[in-house]
């Protein structure tokens, strides 16, 4: 027999059982029930964060880095709608996360009551599943179930919204053995039809090329795909999140591709007579213009979820179930192969066009973020924010697993990279974690500096601070006719800033300079900021422009044979 | 390039929950289809619903939404027809300002379409007409001689063939 326990205590239980060791979280009146109770209960700590978008995005970082589901709560009211931002981005990325939020009480729903927002409509559209609890005898049921549909299928942020009257009510009732939920498959069985059609596919194919994303790792294959790549001799691509879920180390690695992806492996994709999509869901900065996207390829595309299916790029062999269940039984079942002349092309084409850093005449971010890839021997979980910086990130560190890149591809949200790296950072004691982050990001969630010092954090960030919200300066000089409107961004001086946080600050503006700054970051213990004084004008390339097909690429200017000077 | 227009008929067996025509409305909006007409109400099973949508749109995106709408956790299935598969059936009450004896060249048609006086009063009648979807406008619109003061539609329920 349960022993009767408020709907406080519940909610504590629940986090205890689910395994969860740290929240990240805000107070506010209808919540102090659940604060209270939360001193009884110091194997989950709670952390106290700035603003609550930065809650959820904590949250975030801690799911992505670690697969676990994160968790946030907040307040009702400006509490709640301050999560939006994060939970959106969350659904987005796919990314495990229950967010608890407190409302006024039940009798005054509806009434427009001190901080009551209908925190539930809000978020339909941008969660996976989400509840409005009244009761805590419904506690436990709506618990336990926030948390296996948070986790399984295609994961996603659920929000749980519960009035405080709940809190303070008593329930015995237990919690669930198990969840069921008619109509949702928790692990999708393996379509074996298609996996029969896709591997015949894979048979006659001379060009084949596999796409992997984020799906990989949320669904724990990574060593299928790296099984499947040797056994049949693929050149593996990455879409942006799905970096690290195949060692960039592996020469069978071609990186990223898209919008700004390595030219070689987007070409590849455009040249491919067989696309194997593997848990990615075909975003318009992967694919370019559709119509003319991998114009000669048979498309076989594996995911979880059947929406995906055709909903940009047409799939001629749609694969569904459970990715790790799928991959695993394609790797039994697909052919040895190899493809000699394939590669022998796609090396070409990697020659030809190489990711470049270019010569150290005066700092680049470029620099900057090779320096931190060497240093690190790219084993550091990298969070970053969203602009230039994360794409040269993603080009040029070169990760090696999953869980260990961290970044808002979806939503593209700027705030998003220091907040997730202190969400990381928790999550990974011992381990060590970097926030990339640009002069206008930053400056979004930059209050979050005193989260890292109340906790003594390692977390460390580079910050890359080229004066400019950089890549919109680069699309209005590459298509507005440098006209730049609103685009110089002004900063603090970070040094005082760091000062009066009481953070560890350094300093760099030479590219002799920075191996020194960042092996100093990495031995100083705690926070520690790190300003890069950046080339101001410096733009991301390759880049395929929004709207043409991937056929169309602006090659780096240092890849221009005309341009470079022999 | 303009999509093509069809009408199509959604169904829906749902868990009978808070948000939940909410959830399904949205995709529906987000996606900018047409709604015509929405119904829903319990099924046979305590704590599940049925739902019958008319919607309007280019058929490439209505199987998205449809496919949206079955992710959703709330949704056991959601299928959708162009019309003909489906038993459908909508129910108008129609008030006329006539009295009952200018009605009298109405009721041939009553015996095809399952038309019946709902109510009367010395001003004004009451039918209540249950037909299929296809043949309601074109009833309606006979009706519209008699002098139509309000109507009323439910707006198409339907059951699928195949299915549950
Ligand atoms: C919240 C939010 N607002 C606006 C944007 C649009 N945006 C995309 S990149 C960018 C510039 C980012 O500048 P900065 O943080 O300095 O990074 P940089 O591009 O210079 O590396 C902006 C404004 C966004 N992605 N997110």
């Amino acid at each position: 027999m349960t022993t009767k326990r408020t709907g406080a205590k519940i909610v504590m239980e629940a986090l205890v059982r689910q395994g969860v060791n740290t929240i990240f979280g805000y107070p506010g009146g209808v919540v102090l029930p659940l604060y209270d109770e939360m001193l009884n209960w110091p194997q989950v700590k709670h952390v106290l964060v700035r603003h609550e978008q930065c809650a959820a995005h904590a949250a975030d970082g801690y799911a992505r880095s670690t697969g676990k589901v994160g968790v946030c709560l907040a307040t009702s009211g400006p509490g709640a709608t301050n999560l939006v931002t994060g939970i959106a981005n969350a659904l987005l990325d796919s990314v495990p996360m229950v967010a608890i939020t407190g409302n006024v009480n039940s009798w005054a729903l509806g009434t427009d009551a001190f901080q009551e927002t209908d925190v539930q409509g809000i978020t339909i559209p941008i969660t996976k599943h989400n509840y409005v609890v009244t009761e805590a005898d419904d506690l436990p049921g709506v618990l336990e179930e926030a948390f296996f549909l948070a986790s399984t299928g295609r994961k996603g942020p659920v929000l749980v919204d519960i009035t405080k009257d709940a809190f303070l009510k008593t329930s015995d009732i237990p919690f669930p053995e198990r969840v069921e939920r008619r109509g949702y498959t928790a692990q999708v069985p393996v379509d074996l039809l298609a996996l029969g059609e896709a591997e015949q596919a894979l048979a006659a194919a001379e060009r084949p090329v596999v796409i992997a994303g984020a799906g990989v790792l949320w669904s724990n294959s990574s060593q299928e795909l790296i099984a499947l790549a040797d056994k049949c001799d693929l050149p593996v691509i990455n879409s942006l999140l799905g970096l690290g879920v195949f060692p960039r180390n592996d020469p069978r690695s071609l990186g990223m591709m898209g919008m700004h992806g390595e030219q070689a492996a987007t070409t590849a994709v455009q040249n491919a007579d067989l696309v194997l999509a593997i848990g990615i869901r075909f975003d318009d900065r992967l694919t370019g213009k559709t119509s003319g996207f991998a114009p000669n390829a048979t498309v076989v595309h594996f995911d979880t979820d059947a929406s995906e299916f055709s909903k940009c790029i047409a799939a001629h062999i749609p694969v569904r179930g459970d990715l790790a269940q799928s991959l695993g039984a394609f790797l039994k079942r697909a052919p040895q192969k190899s493809h000699g002349s394939w590669w022998s092309q796609i090396r070409q084409w990697q020659a030809e066009f190489p990711i470049v850093v270019p010569p150290k005449d005066r700092l680049l971010a470029r620099h900057v973020i090779a320096e931190l890839d060497r240093a690190t021997q790219s084993e550091a979980i990298i969070s970053t924010d969203v602009g230039q910086h994360q794409m040269w990130t993603a080009q040029l560190y070169q990760f090696k697993r999953p869980y260990q890149w961290l970044s808002s591809g979806g939503l593209g949200t700027m705030g998003f990279g220091f907040p997730a790296a202190i969400g990381a950072a928790f999550a990974n004691p011992g381990k060590e974690v970097w926030a990339v982050v640009g002069d206008g990001g930053f400056q979004m969630t930059m209050q979050e500096l005193i989260t890292a010092v109340e906790h003594n954090l390692d977390v460390k960030i580079c910050l890359v601070n080229n004066g400019y919200l950089g890549m919109v300066r680069q699309w209005q000089e590459m298509f507005y006719d440098n006209r730049y409107s609103h685009v110089v961004m002004g900063s603090p001086d970070y040094g005082k800033l760091a000062e009066a946080y009481g953070v560890h600050y350094i300093q760099c503006s030479t590219n002799d300079a920075l191996a020194d700054t960042i092996e100093a970051a990495r031995r100083a213990p705690g926070p520690v900021l790190c300003e890069f004084i950046v080339e101001m004008e410096e733009n991301v390339f390759p880049m395929v422009a929004a709207g043409a097909t991937n056929d169309h690429i602006l090659a780096d200017p240092l890849n221009r044979k005309s341009e470079v000077p022999a | 390039m303009n999509p093509e227009v069809h009408h199509y008929t959604l169904v829906a067996y749902v868990h009978d929950e808070d948000g939940t025509l909410n959830r399904m409305l949205s995709v529906l909006r987000r996606n900018r289809v047409t709604l015509d007409s929405f119904s829903a109400a319990s099924a046979e099973e305590p704590g599940y619903a049925r739902l019958t949508a008319s919607i309007r749109g280019d058929e490439a995106i209505i199987t998205r939404c449809v496919r949206q709408i079955e992710k959703l956790v709330c949704v056991v299935w959601c299928t959708f027809s162009g019309g003909g598969k489906n038993v459908a059936r909508e129910l108008a009450l129609v008030e006329l300002k006539q009295s009952p004896s200018d009605l009298f060249p109405i009721f041939p048609i009553s015996e095809i379409h399952h038309v019946r006086v709902a109510q009367e009063t010395t001003e004004s009648i009451t039918l209540e007409i249950a037909a299929h979807p296809y043949h309601m406008d074109e009833l309606l619109s006979k009706l519209e001689g008699y002098g139509i003061r309000r109507v009323a539609r439910t707006g198409v329920i339907a059951l699928p063939l195949e299915n549950a």
